[in-house]
């Protein structure tokens, strides 16, 4: 099973939070680990991303504004 | 975050407070014996940030306020990643406090009210009272092993947010879960329903078609027996005019012919006379049955215009002819073919079975509801032969009048026999299809609210498991990032610790329930945190604290943080204490202006702002 693009989308530079990039760097070897476990779900798993990167993001954006 | 000003009006013990220019980096000492304000200058830093102090909380603000006095006020210049904020707290006389929190970069006022400020200071500094109290501002004698699951140190950790978010994953999957639970009966409600209904997609597509056929089949038979009904009424007429104009063109051809031979005769004539002079000569003789010179003289007199008169006469008999048939016998057999196919197609019609007309199913539906599989119920098989005969003769009208009639208004009957049975049958087959078409569209509305729930199901399903999956993740990077924060608190606190222990303990494990284990280099091994005296645990415990405190800082892009320990040294020994105050300013790029609250401070300690306070003094400047 692979991955769908093994998160190149998520670039942590670009990524305004402290907690959002840590979280992105962890999950990119993650996905790996995963990926060798074969037990990765490349869909669910990175839509779960996403939504855990937005909602970290949308708190980031809250407290900028 | 670095304190840049404090100052305070009327705030505990002091009717006037100011203290600027605060070094960003440096030891700063507040001294002074017991009841000189030293306490009262860590509340008024605590007061400021997040209205409360250790002992007064927010509802109890009033107490807070100097003895005498109506009101309060604080203000705080504090640095926070290049921005410069001022904050003021007012303490009104009934208690109530106002705040207002400023960007001074900005020249704009970002909180108005305690609650904004809170909410501000919150997204400002990443923290709230209760982790600053367990990091940034440490009194000694409340040290405490710190709880792996408290809030302050999952926002050391830098994980704060996560309990947020799986959190909200978590009553996300109970709400998707309960959607669920609700839909499911919904849906085999439906599903039941549509089984039910059993609709077969092939069925009203068969009856509209069978309807269509028999429609066609009634116009068709309608439309041959109105047929049927002229023909046979203009049949005796036609065959009137039939018979006397094949009459004529018998004559006219009779005498046709007629003219062709004597054209051809006289043509024969005039051919041997011509070029056959000299036989023609010996016909002659006194003895020749006729005058030949007579019919010579006439021949040469008036041949050619006799001929010529021949071939015209035989042209106009053969335009008569031509004109006969083709103007009036060709028409009138056109009719009679007409009239004989129809007679022909309404017999088959009459005896078609509805079997070969519509699909087996619709023909036994309309069986089953009653109505015969045969059309007609007379015996048309020996009709057939008979219609076929008629027909033959109908075609050259040999028929004879009567019984043209006679079998035409039989047919005639029968076609509308037919149609009226045909109309009952659509009857039949209308109703099925309206009911039949009232059940596609029920099943149509069931089958779309049925998708709808299957989509809706889907979707709450793959909400739950990318939130559970969501939650593992968290749980798992959770578990990541407290690996690394003990990893960066043991190293920190090891780098810390001689310092503070006299150099007898330099290294610390700390496990995932944040259980520390200290290495002892008279035992040459790890040693439970129980296992050490009580002096040290303070002082292994202080080390600890300032490295979460230092971790703490890092989640929160403090480049640069303040930390205040109140009386940190009542468990240190004098050396110690010069060791640490020493070290203390250096310990820590982050860390970098350390306040550091003592009765009293060795001789010779390197401060870089000294403020001492004194019993009886309400008014201090520095």
């Amino acid at each position: 099973m692979a991955s769908t693009n093994n998160l190149k989308w998520l670039d942590e530079d670009t990524l305004s939070t402290n907690v959002a990039r840590r979280f992105a760097v962890f999950c990119k070897e993650d996905i790996q680990d995963l990926e060798k476990l074969g037990v990765l779900e490349p869909e669910v798993y990175e839509a779960a991303v996403r939504r855990i990167i937005e909602q970290f993001e949308s708190k980031g954006k809250e407290s900028k504004a | 975050m670095i304190i840049n000003a404090l100052t305070a009006e009327n705030f505990r013990k002091y009717k006037k407070l100011e203290l600027r220019d605060i070094p960003e980096r440096g030891l700063i000492t507040v001294s002074g014996s017991n009841e000189s304000g030293k306490t009262s200058i860590a509340d008024a830093l605590s007061f400021a940030l997040f209205g409360r102090t250790y002992l007064t909380d927010e509802d109890n603000a009033g107490k807070l306020i100097h003895w005498g006095a109506k009101s309060a006020s604080v203000m705080l210049t504090f640095t926070k990643d290049q921005d410069t904020y001022q904050l003021i707290r007012i303490i009104n006389e009934n208690g109530s406090v106002d705040a207002q929190l400023f960007n001074e970069n900005k020249a704009d006022m970002i909180a108005d009210t305690p609650k904004e400020a809170e909410e501000k200071l919150k997204e400002i500094l990443g923290y709230g009272y209760p982790t600053f109290s367990d990091s940034f501002y440490l009194v000694q004698r409340e040290l405490s092993t710190p709880n792996p699951d408290s809030e302050s140190i999952k926002d050391m950790v830098g994980i704060s947010e996560y309990s947020r978010v799986s959190n909200g994953f978590l009553r996300d999957n109970e709400r998707d879960n309960q959607a669920l639970l609700d839909l499911r009966p919904k849906y085999e409600e439906i599903y039941h329903e549509l089984k039910t209904l059993n609709i077969d997609d092939t069925w009203l597509p068969e009856l509209v078609d069978a309807r269509e056929t028999l429609e066609t089949t009634q116009e068709t038979g309608g439309s041959l027996a109105n047929n049927l009904q002229n023909a046979s009424d203009s049949y005796a007429t036609n065959r009137s005019y039939y018979l006397k104009a094949k009459g004529r063109y018998g004559f006219v051809r009779v005498i046709s012919d007629i003219l062709l031979a004597l054209l051809i005769a006289s043509l024969m004539a005039w051919g041997v006379m011509v070029f056959l002079p000299e036989e023609t000569e010996a016909l002659t003789s006194p003895d020749a049955w006729f005058d030949y010179q007579v019919f010579k003289t006439w021949s040469e007199e008036w041949m050619s215009l006799f001929s010529a008169g021949l071939a015209i006469l035989f042209f106009i008999g053969m335009v008569w002819s031509w004109r006969i048939e083709d103007q009036e016998l060709q028409p009138l057999r056109q009719t009679a073919n007409a009239f004989a196919d129809n007679l022909m197609d309404g017999q088959r019609i009459i005896t078609a079975d509805i079997e070969s007309m519509v699909p087996v199913r619709c023909a036994s539906y309309l069986d089953a509801r009653g109505q015969g599989i045969k059309m007609l119920l007379g015996d048309d098989e020996g009709n057939q032969d008979k219609l076929e005969t008629l027909s033959e003769d109908i075609k050259t009208y040999t028929a004879e009048n009567e019984r043209v009639v006679l079998s035409a208004k039989a047919l005639h009957i029968r076609l509308k026999d037919q149609g009226r049975d045909i109309n009952y049958r659509n009857t039949e087959l209308n109703q099925e299809i309206d009911l039949e078409i009232a059940r596609t569209a029920e099943a149509a509305q069931l089958k779309r609210t049925l998708d709808g729930f299957d989509q809706s199901m889907q979707e709450h399903s793959m909400n739950i498991k990318v939130q559970t999956t969501g939650v593992e993740l968290l749980r798992r990077s959770a578990k990541d990032l407290t690996e690394q924060f003990n990893q960066s608190v043991s190293k920190t606190s090891a780098r810390i610790l001689p310092y503070f222990t006299n150099q007898h303990y330099k290294n610390v494990k700390i496990d995932e329930q944040l259980n520390v284990a200290v290495f002892s280099e008279e035992k040459n091994d790890f040693m439970d945190f129980d296992e050490i005296s009580s002096g040290t645990q303070r002082q292994i415990m202080l080390a600890l604290r300032i490295a979460m405190s230092e971790e703490l800082a890092k989640n929160n892009d403090n480049e640069h943080q303040f930390i205040i320990l109140d009386e940190p040294f009542a468990f240190f020994d004098h050396e110690r204490t010069v060791t640490t105050l020493e070290q203390l300013p250096n310990i820590s790029e982050i860390i970098s202006q350390v306040w550091v609250v003592s009765q009293e401070f060795p001789e010779g300690t390197q401060d870089d702002k000294v403020i001492a306070c004194a019993q009886g003094q309400d008014v201090f400047e520095s």
